[in-house]
């Protein structure tokens, strides 16, 4: 979880924690996001800004309010989505898909 | 939309009787529903308080208000929304005496926070505090404390007063502009030089000279620059 604001950052991965416990979260502020990927590999990141490592390295992503947008979008295993008001149970359902891609690898 | 909101619960206490102790029971008005969700959960997660509605806009949040006013305590308010700024709504909660505001806002400006807070907002939080700040405030409002002290209550009603003089200034000094005025600073916007707003408006650059100067002095700022600035920051001219 590297995304902004924090609250929006800790709020969701509180949620993410506690619905998907096998889940392992790490939350990092944004600018240590591409660090972070070099450092924990993650199967899944959600963020702000997407970044040319994060698109070249992680297989699922979410761009979640970029600017503080109502839009958010999502790559799973490079296949584009977009959403015009992204909802909570789509943000679990797109940490359900990234840890089937990974238990699949 | 307008989220369903569930019964207040009721703890049995005790003693032979029965008494109903009531949650906090909690208003959301957040636009982004997936943080608006992810808040809910972390106030439900704690006994005592009950997330009794969820609104991602200034419509929803009226509609919530007009169809279930007593079951607000306290309402958590963003102030940017889609359909306005939050600050009509923060008065219209203000006037119930039984429902207290908390602001929730990215907004980096303190006047946004100084303006909620004059609307009646009992606390203000930036988005960047820690999820447990946001809980915990809502926590400090309902057990009657202050989240802002008398002395950054006044800070901030000053400032409001401050913010509203500066601007009924620079509307006085709009009303002395002529529309040729006008029209100078609109293709100054335009990202056009002395020489070319000459030509656009058929004047001689000399003339154009003359005009600005004039409005350099209305506005009461010293160089094109600032005259493009303060026009466009009050709306008189359309950046492209």
């Amino acid at each position: 979880m590297a995304n902004e604001p924090r609250a929006y950052r800790e709020g969701i991965a509180a949620v993410i924690s506690q619905l998907r416990p096998e889940v392992e979260i790490e939350t990092v502020e944004p600018n240590a996001l591409d660090t972070s990927i070099e450092r924990f590999s993650p199967d899944m990141v959600i963020c702000s800004k997407a970044t040319e490592t994060l698109k070249g390295r992680v297989r699922v992503w979410v761009e979640l309010y970029p600017e503080n947008a109502a839009w958010s979008v999502a790559s799973i295993g490079g296949r584009r989505m977009e959403y015009t008001e992204i909802q909570l149970p789509d943000l679990l359902s797109i940490v359900d898909k990234a840890e089937e891609l990974a238990d699949t690898n | 939309m307008v989220y369903g909101h569930r019964g207040v619960r009721r703890v049995a206490v005790i003693e032979n009787h029965t008494t109903a102790e009531y949650s906090t029971r909690i208003l959301l008005v957040e636009d982004h529903a997936s943080f608006r969700q992810a808040l809910a959960f972390m106030f439900e997660r704690e006994q005592e308080f009950v997330v009794t509605g969820q609104a991602g806009s200034l419509a929803e949040a009226r509609a919530f208000m007009s169809k279930a006013p007593e079951e607000v305590d306290v309402a958590v308010v963003d102030l940017a929304l889609p359909d306005g700024d939050g600050f009509e709504l923060i008065e219209e909660l203000a006037s119930r005496p039984d429902v207290m505001t908390l602001v929730l806002s990215a907004s980096l400006e303190p006047a946004r926070f100084a303006r909620a807070v004059e609307a009646g907002a009992s606390g203000v939080l930036h988005k960047s505090a820690a999820i447990g700040e946001v809980v915990e405030a809502v926590r400090r409002l309902k057990s009657g404390e202050a989240l802002l002290s008398p002395a950054e209550v006044i800070e901030m009603l000053r400032m409001v007063s401050r913010k509203r003089q500066e601007e009924y200034e620079a509307q006085r000094a709009i009303e002395k502009l002529t529309p040729r005025e006008k029209q100078v600073l609109q293709a100054l916007g335009e990202g056009l030089d002395s020489k070319d707003i000459a030509e656009k408006l058929h004047i001689t650059v000399e003339t154009e000279r003359t005009h600005m100067v004039n409005i350099l002095n209305k506005l009461d700022v010293h160089s094109r620059l600032q005259a493009l600035v303060f026009a466009a920051r009050h709306g008189l001219v359309e950046i492209r």
